[in-house]
């Protein structure tokens, strides 16, 4: 730590010896234990890694305009630094832009207090050698739970642990440091009988190690593999759709591109005219029928993998509320696009956090007509502008007559703008990594094209 | 005292040797680092019955741009993975830069590690030592940077004048270079691969107000890349105009062509990963009960070829060292052979195909597709098109995701357009997805297209992680009762 700190110092030093307009400084230092287990569980790899990434943006001012390039440390000598500060500046030329203006300390108020209150890391994985026998102990009891089930079969499991320490600094005196643990687990099994097998992949991501309950992991996850194996094939069907365990977070926080409802919340969007949402006009022209939905992006949860205190330009982050009963009040913004439109930064992004709804899941559940229950596709991978989408259900239920029936396969398709004018949240919450919010939603017209 | 600018940067023409010292490095230098790899290999070896190390530099050098402004980037990536087998599992420690006291000590460190079993790996012992470099007709490092500039000002401007309702456009010109050395016992290799792109997302307002994009990607091995044929962009460019009329596509099964992007993404998505190795090894491919029976018809083949000359999954060896050959996945219509990387291939007791790749320095190998694509076939495109009364022709796809186990299709993102008694209509259709049983999709093949390309590339996840390189394309393929919604 001493030794990156010094390295640091130089580098800050070199940057404010050129006399630059302005420069930014991101450091992140990963240290990364990973543990991968093959068929039957057997071990396959133990991996672990030190990854230092120092990353330097040089800013020069053209009257209004401003332009900027970046370029990476990967050796910590002056000469290279210099080397590297004279190719950025030569790129500067080429890349004007609108002026805007870096954060300074007033962007960055209150960011000791936010250190002091959102706790982000588990001491017992900052070693990565305490954290191999953390990750050895996990996957022992793995291993062991799964014995219960003998119906199920482990196909691979893999633990990733990693301790992130993240530093900003820039030439207006920001100087911000936070260090962050998370673990991801994924385990895929294939529930079997005499006839079929079929497979499930679950996945956790979680700060500590504290929070990641082994037993119930594995019981949901042998749960689910057991309904895939007993699935049928979906009928085609227009009616009540509900969203539940994996398929409800991946819904509002896909893991591969921004939801659409978060889109056209950016500023960056906006100023690239690209934006649907006016401020505090409602984000869908037609009347909503149901829960109208409140969205925020919250990088202070604590203990949230998807938490950050402060973003890559510097700026301290805030909880800020983009939609508010299906009125759009926000644009979540760097300090770059914030100046284009005249609005604050709101540092990083963090987990989308949705309100709570107006019914429990009990009632969400109760209905005299058939329900389709999404419990996990495939992948959802939604248009991050129209946001029109279709995504093969990995594992879903027609629930009829107060029967559930599973079913795999078929693909859930539609617009999310669409099937959000009509849609009641439950009551209750649920919180994984980058996602806070209801356990279910309730869409009122959706569609199934099934076979 | 402040630093001064080396006057060599006030020159009118500029020219910028991209990560010169480290990119050109010379043979000399190479060896050098070889030498001191194959040290860490014996210290290593003194324990354990199998070692290398892995060195990656990866550096790029970006434009992007849309309406309001412009970014010129660069970025690099170095690091170094050192690797035993301790009869049981690998053990591996990997770190940024290149220290080579910290690599020594780790080096010993991994030299002590307890030898836990006996598993044997399939080692090619043949000896070799090779330098290997990949590169284009333009060097990039020698095009001058207002000229990319310029290039990459000239394609925003072309694609925003050309029609009204486009909006906006993000453009992106990248040159990649991927630097790597591995060191084994037998195998001293190093690979130097140039890869430049230019991708081109133009947003269009929809005619229901809403904004919907389109993407082409042109990717050569140098700067040629930026030699866009006119009559390519002009029909990409009404292509993007004509999707703003696009509606939904109604749910059923259809007569399709696909294009070859579409046919490259279903050899890729759907039956590729099923053909993993490391994902046969552990239960989870349904091809284990279909390996040497017939699943397509016999004029259809699946080629995995990580040879095929400068498109994106190229590369000499792989990073196990292993120099890679075409493997043949489907072949007349046979399910025949898998893609490997060490480990399983060993427990499998399969030759290695020189198909294992990490996402970077500080990831684990996996058995990874590289340039993926059905084989050419005999039947002209014109031909394919008369075969089809009332159909659909699918452009391309954003993406789509693997189910080895179920051999489910998920092919996502789809743009189409009616056919009708054999011609092109107009008609187009937005954001469908195709969905299916592999082998019925697969032997519901009628035709084989005669026309060939790789227009794709792009990175592929084993799930939603460890991103390599690939490419994907082929032929067009007429496929019967294809369901999309």
């Amino acid at each position: 730590m001493d030794e990156m700190k010094n390295k640091i110092t130089n580098v800050k030093n070199i940057l404010e010896k050129r006399r630059l307009d302005s420069w930014l400084l991101n450091v992140k230092e990963i240290f990364r234990c990973n543990i991968y287990a093959t068929k039957n569980l057997e071990l396959e790899s133990v991996l672990k890694a030190k990854r230092k990434n120092t990353f330097v943006t040089v800013y020069k001012y053209f009257g209004k305009e401003i332009s900027d390039s970046s370029f990476f440390i990967t050796a910590f000598n002056k000469d290279e630094i210099n080397r590297k500060i004279d190719n950025a500046l030569l790129l500067c030329n080429f890349s004007r832009k609108p002026l805007y203006t870096l954060p300074s300390k007033k962007d960055c108020a209150g960011f000791e207090r936010l250190r002091e209150n959102i706790k982000q890391s588990d001491g017992k994985i900052k070693d990565i050698n305490k954290a191999y026998i953390s990750l050895l102990g996990i996957y022992q009891k793995i291993k062991h739970e799964l014995k219960k089930y003998d119906y199920i079969k482990a196909n691979s499991l893999e633990i990733h642990a990693s301790f992130i320490r993240n530093h900003t600094a820039n030439s207006m005196g920001v100087c911000l440091w936070e260090e962050k643990t998370s673990v991801f687990v994924e385990l895929t099994v294939t529930a079997f009988d005499s006839k079929v097998e079929q497979e499930f992949i679950a996945s956790k991501a979680f700060c500590r190690l504290d929070d990641f309950n082994i037993k119930s992991f594995v019981a949901e996850t042998a749960n689910i593999a057991k309904d895939i194996l007993i699935s049928s094939m979906p009928l085609h069907f227009s009616g009540k759709i509900l969203l539940s365990g994996y398929a409800v977070s991946e819904f509002f926080a896909p893991l591969l591109t921004l939801n659409p409802l978060v889109t056209h919340a950016s500023a960056k969007i906006k100023y690239m005219n690209l934006s649907a949402y006016e401020k505090n006009k409602p984000i869908i022209k037609e009347r909503f029928n149901g829960d109208k939905i409140t969205l925020s992006a919250n990088p202070l949860l604590p203990f949230n993998v998807a938490s950050s205190l402060f973003d890559d330009e510097g700026v301290a982050s805030k909880n800020v509320c983009l939609i508010d009963k299906g009125i759009f009040k926000e644009y979540f913004a760097s300090k770059q696009y914030a100046d284009y439109l005249k609005i604050k930064p709101t540092g990083a992004f963090g987990s989308v956090q949705l309100a709570a709804g107006s019914k429990s899941l009990k009632q969400l559940y109760t209905s005299k007509k058939p329900i389709v229950e999404i419990a996990a596709f495939s992948s959802f991978v939604p248009n991050f502008v129209s946001g029109d989408f279709s995504a093969e259900i990995r594992l879903g239920y027609l629930i009829k007559d107060e029967k559930k029936n599973p079913f795999k396969g078929g693909m859930f398709t539609g617009n999310v703008f669409e099937l959000i004018k009509s849609c009641y949240f439950s009551k209750e919450l649920k919180q994984e990594s980058a996602y806070f919010g209801p356990r279910s939603v309730m869409f009122e017209k959706g569609t199934i094209a099934g076979f | 005292m402040a630093y001064k600018l080396d006057k060599r940067y006030v020159l009118k023409k500029i020219y910028i040797k991209q990560g010169q010292i480290e990119t050109k490095m010379n043979i000399k230098e190479i060896n050098k680092i070889k030498r001191f790899f194959s040290n860490l290999v014996k210290i290593m070896q003194k324990t354990h019955s199998y070692a290398d190390v892995l060195l990656v530099k990866e550096r790029s050098f970006s434009i992007s741009s849309d309406k309001e402004t412009i970014d010129v980037d660069t970025e690099e990536d170095s690091g170094v993975k050192l690797r035993i087998f301790d009869g049981e599992k690998f053990v591996e420690y990997a770190a940024s830069g290149f220290d080579r006291h910290n690599l020594l000590e780790n080096a010993k460190r991994l030299a002590n590690a307890p030898v836990c079993g006996n598993i044997d790996l399939n080692i090619n012992k043949t000896v070799l030592k090779k330098h290997f470099v990949q590169k284009g007709r333009i060097d990039p490092a020698y095009v001058a940077l207002d000229k990319k500039v310029g290039f990459v000002k000239r394609l925003q401007k072309r694609i925003l004048s050309f029609n009204k309702f486009i909006t906006n456009a993000k453009i992106l010109y990248t040159e990649e270079n991927e630097f790597k050395v591995f060191v084994n016992s037998f195998r001293q290799l190093s690979q130097d691969i140039t890869i430049c792109f230019v991708a081109a997302m133009p947003f269009v307002s929809a005619t229901d107000k809403s904004v919907r994009y389109t993407y082409e990607c042109f990717i050569k091995p140098g700067y040629e890349v930026a030699e866009i044929n006119d009559s390519v962009m002009d029909n990409f460019l009404k292509f993007t105009v004509a999707v703003r009329e696009a509606k939904k596509i109604k749910p059923g099964e259809y007569m399709a062509i696909l294009s070859p992007s579409l046919a490259g993404l279903l050899a890729h998505e759907s039956f590729g990963h099923g053909m993993e190795s490391d994902t046969l090894h552990k239960g989870r491919a349904k091809a284990v009960e279909f390996l040497g029976k017939r699943i397509a018809p016999k004029f259809v083949s699946i080629i995995d070829n990580p040879l095929y000359p400068a498109k994106n999954g190229s590369f000499f060896f792989d990073d196990e060292g292993q120099l890679p050959k075409a493997t043949h996945l489907i072949k007349n219509g046979v399910i025949n052979a898998q893609i490997t990387e060490l480990y399983s291939a060993s427990q499998l007791k399969l030759n290695c195909s020189g198909n294992a790749r990490a996402e970077s320095y500080d990831h684990k190998t996996y058995a990874r597709m590289s340039n993926t694509y059905f084989k050419v076939g005999d039947t002209k495109i014109e031909k394919i098109m008369k075969k089809v009364r009332n159909g659909v022709y699918l452009h391309n796809a954003s993406g789509g995701m693997e189910d080895p186990k179920g051999w489910h299709v998920q092919i996502q993102g789809i743009t189409a357009e009616r056919i009708k008694n054999g011609k092109l209509t107009g008609e187009m259709f937005y954001e469908a997805g195709m969905t299916g049983y592999l082998p019925t999709i697969l032997s519901n093949i009628l035709a084989v297209g005669s026309q060939f390309r790789i227009p794709n590339g792009g990175r592929c996840g084993k799930g939603h992680k460890e991103w390599v390189r690939v490419s994907e394309g082929g032929p067009h393929l007429l496929i019967k009762n294809l369901h999309l919604s």
